[in-house]
């Protein structure tokens, strides 16, 4: 949704995901001292799967967003995910629930 | 099955310290971060994943019964740990008899918990992620229980769980999204119209 092409939204994906697990375990002694004190209990994790699931769709889509603002959208009048790939999510909701003129 | 359970557990735990490798495979295996969050980027990917609408409501359907089947299979140890307490193999008089360096073998490695051992609620939640991971998409599925086998392991190399209680919790998880993969087969079409109105808003 950020890129056009599929390459760079890959090769984009693989460095952000693996720029934020190096910085988690890698940086401030994480995985020598700060995991070694304390972890997370079976509802917490829970609580953060389900909120770290719904963060990433959300802000994958409102960057997507900002990023296309100035792209003109596709007259399509679908529903669902594949919209997006010719429009950008508030371009969508916009389209859909918006004024009609 | 104890006695099975703890010579298991000694051979197992007998592996911390040879190599420095296994050992901090281990430690980032055990931890509370790494398997969950691999897991849940699993999910993530699922939801956008599908070659048509058809398999991408399937796999969108399998993401929402594995985050169900995560927080029915927490309940169902924290109500197990109500009932019936063990205690962590560390905390074992007998096992540290026998092993003199348990303790300082789970430091090593990891933090000491001291609630109930009894089902192990890491792997449970692990299993029920890459259960349904699995019923969405095989191949990943796969690499999934290999994540899930991971902190299974892990937990029992670093000394906080036996065997047993690792096998009970990743059954329960298994079981658990497989048993809700199941009745929302059965409860069609409701959770399709859940995933239809979750696409009126394109978020699914």
């Amino acid at each position: 949704m950020l890129f056009r092409t599929k390459p760079l939204s890959y090769t984009f994906a693989a460095v952000c995901l693996l720029g934020s697990f190096g910085w988690f375990f890698g940086w401030d002694d994480r995985l020598d001292e700060k995991i070694m004190m304390t972890g997370l209990e079976g509802g917490q994790q829970f609580f953060y799967f389900a909120l770290s699931f719904f963060l990433a769709l959300v802000s994958t889509l409102l960057l997507s967003s900002l990023r296309w603002r100035r792209l003109p959208p596709e007259d399509k009048d679908e529903e669902g995910l594949k919209v997006l790939s010719g429009k950008t999510y508030l371009q969508a909701m916009r389209g859909k629930y918006g004024k009609r003129r | 099955m104890g006695n099975v359970d703890e010579t298991l557990f000694s051979h197992i735990n007998g592996l911390v310290g040879k190599s420095s490798l296994v050992d901090s495979i281990m430690r980032i295996g055990v931890n509370d971060y790494f398997v969950p969050v691999c897991l849940v980027l699993f999910l993530v990917f699922l939801w956008f994943w599908g070659r048509d609408q058809l398999e991408r409501e399937w796999c969108q359907k399998c993401v929402i019964c594995g985050l169900i089947g995560v927080g029915i299979v927490n309940g169902i140890t924290k109500v197990i740990n109500i009932f019936y307490f063990r205690s962590r193999p560390f905390q074992s008089e007998a096992l540290i008899s026998d092993i003199p360096l348990l303790k300082s073998r789970v430091s090593d490695i990891f933090y000491g918990p001291t609630d109930s051992s009894f089902p192990a609620n890491a792997p449970a939640i692990a299993f029920a992620l890459a259960t349904a991971v699995f019923w969405g998409n095989k191949r990943w599925g796969l690499l999934a229980y290999l994540l899930a086998l991971l902190i299974s392991f892990a937990r029992v190399f670093a000394g906080v769980h036996y065997p047993s209680d690792v096998v009970v919790g990743g059954a329960l998880g298994i079981a658990t999204t497989y048993a809700i993969l199941k009745l929302m087969q059965l409860l069609e079409p409701y959770p399709s119209k859940v995933i239809s109105l979750l696409r009126k808003i394109f978020l699914a």
